[in-house]
């Protein structure tokens, strides 16, 4: 497994806590797994979720039609990355 | 028999739509319709693709010129794709945009993702009439329990269903409103509002299919008003907790499962506008509406007859090839207008997606490594929880299989969130467990 950033905890947590995720804990999530259909198995009520959990934690409101925010739900350390250089 | 009728009843200067920024007219979406009628393939079905809700609107029309039959999958996952190609001998795809290996090898596939302006098509506009008796679109049930139903509908369906939605639907008759969907032109709540409206009410439809809310301000601020928004309780509620700020949207439109009553406050709050609540199934298509705000019945739609029958109802009308036999309870009251009460059959409906609860539930009976369990939707007060909770008596080290038998066998909709491990599943003695003893073992995990 990848080690964690200390953001990359931070966001898996808030992950965990928005989307009831209570099975996994925040250090289980492998920074490089996919996060949709394989890997952590979300769909797109999680990510309606996620994307409005991170705009009320880090004031970054996602784009669907954005390619960059395709490439930032790939992953936690992709989705970390995006939040950090939009905040 | 009936008479062929018009795919279009609007003049032709009449704005049907709004691509990249500019009105596209009726004659210039009929020419549109033509050049693609003149290259597609031969076939009797396709499996229209088109993430562009404009091209999925021509290539719908172009489809029915050449008496083609619209095949429309409920997700463009490859395996879902892959089985309604299969069920269908000499179907292809049509797409507009990369598709990846969705569709496989098999299926032949037709691309037109080229520029409207690239074209060029004829000067000529004038479509053909429909015979009412042509079958235009099947629709798929989610298919999460068993291979997907398909829904078939025939033109005659289409044309008198949509005047109807159109009477009931579109409050200003008279002035031009852009509408914009969260929900994907391939289920029949978005066919019949974002594709089939346009073609008999003053209604334009736009390309975009924004999701998150950002998304959403985005594609309201890029028409002109009027707006309509089409869109679905899991969408509204994200859109009501957004922090985004919204352009007015006169009409919101929602649709797909039951609207929990704060949310149909905030979203009137939210858009400035008048939300109605549209009651329907994808074998009808829409049946009644309400305006949820102030209204807990639903007044029907004319030309649609409610039937008793057995313990539920059925609806059928001369525009239907048959009647269906109702999910929900219907309880008449004054004014012919009624009150759902409860569902008949035991199907849920997550994110536009239907499955049966006993059905769910066999499939986590059969994983290996569950020794009972129980799938169920929470209540907490008078709300009922966007997903389906288990609890399941399993091996302490047994989570990580169990959820993978869940993944693998039922959509992603139904999976259960929480999924709790208990000593034993608290059944009464008919064997059935109460929701009440559910929710307090599931709550005594919390």
């Amino acid at each position: 497994m990848t080690k964690q950033t200390n953001f990359e905890q931070e966001l898996a947590q808030l992950m965990i806590d928005a989307l009831n995720l209570e099975d996994v804990s925040a250090d289980e999530i492998e920074p490089e797994e996919p996060l949709f259909g394989e890997g952590l198995g979300l769909d797109s009520i999680d990510a309606l979720e996620l994307a409005l959990a991170i705009a009320n934690e880090y004031g970054v409101h996602l784009k669907s039609e954005d390619e960059d925010t395709k490439a930032a739900f790939a992953s936690l350390r992709t989705l970390a990355e995006y939040i950090e250089a939009h905040r | 028999m009936s008479q062929p009728t018009p795919i279009v009843t609007r003049p032709d200067s009449d704005t049907i739509a709004r691509v990249d920024g500019h009105d596209i007219t009726v004659s210039e979406f009929a020419a549109h319709v033509l050049w693609l009628a003149e290259r597609l393939p031969e076939s009797p079905f396709v499996v229209n693709l088109c993430a562009d809700r404009y091209r999925f609107l021509v290539s719908f029309c172009a489809a029915m010129v050449r008496g083609q039959c619209s095949l429309l999958p409920p997700t463009r996952q490859p395996a879902t794709v892959a089985s309604i190609v299969d069920g269908h001998a000499g179907s292809y795809c049509l797409f507009d945009h990369p598709l990846g290996d969705v569709g496989g090898d098999k299926a032949p596939k037709y691309d037109w993702s080229q520029s409207l302006a690239q074209l060029q098509p004829k000067s000529e506009t004038d479509l053909p009439k429909i015979p009412g008796a042509q079958l235009c679109a099947m629709s798929f049930t989610s298919g999460s329990t068993g291979p997907s139903q398909a829904i078939a509908k025939r033109w005659k369906t289409f044309d008198v269903s949509t005047e109807i939605n159109a009477r009931y639907m579109v409050p200003e008759a008279a002035q031009l409103t852009y509408l914009t969907a969260t929900v994907p032109a391939q289920h029949m709540w978005g066919l019949e509002t974002s594709v089939l409206l346009p073609l008999r009410a003053s209604v334009a439809t736009t390309t975009s299919r924004p999701m998150f809310p950002a998304d959403v301000a985005t594609a309201l601020a890029d028409t002109p008003g009027p707006r309509m928004l089409v869109t679905s309780p899991v969408h509204l509620r994200a859109l009501t907790r957004s922090s985004v700020a919204f352009p007015a949207v006169e009409s919101v439109l929602c649709a797909t499962s039951p609207l929990p009553q704060e949310i149909a406050v905030a979203a009137e709050q939210t858009f400035n506008g008048r939300l109605l609540e549209i009651y329907g199934c994808s074998e009808v298509g829409s049946m009644a509406r309400r305006f949820p705000v102030t209204e807990a019945s639903w007044e029907p739609f004319d030309a649609l007859n409610f039937r008793r029958s057995g313990a539920g109802w059925t609806v059928d009308a001369d525009h239907l090839t048959q009647a269906q036999s109702l999910a929900d309870q219907l309880v008449f009251a004054a004014e012919g207008r009624f009150e759902l009460q409860g569902r008949v059959t035991d199907m849920v409906k997550i994110a536009g997606k239907r499955a049966s609860m006993e059905a769910l539930n066999q499939i986590l009976l059969r994983c290996p490594k569950v020794k009972d369990g129980v799938l169920f939707q929470p209540q907490h007060g008078e709300q009922v929880a966007e997903r389906l909770a288990g609890l399941v008596v399993a091996g302490p080290n047994d989570y990580a299989e169990v959820i993978a038998w869940l993944r693998e066998n039922i959509d992603g909709a139904f999976v259960p969130r929480p999924l709790r491990f208990v000593d034993s599943i608290p059944r009464a003695a008919s064997g059935k467990p109460s929701l009440q003893a559910l929710m307090a073992e599931l709550t005594a995990h919390d």
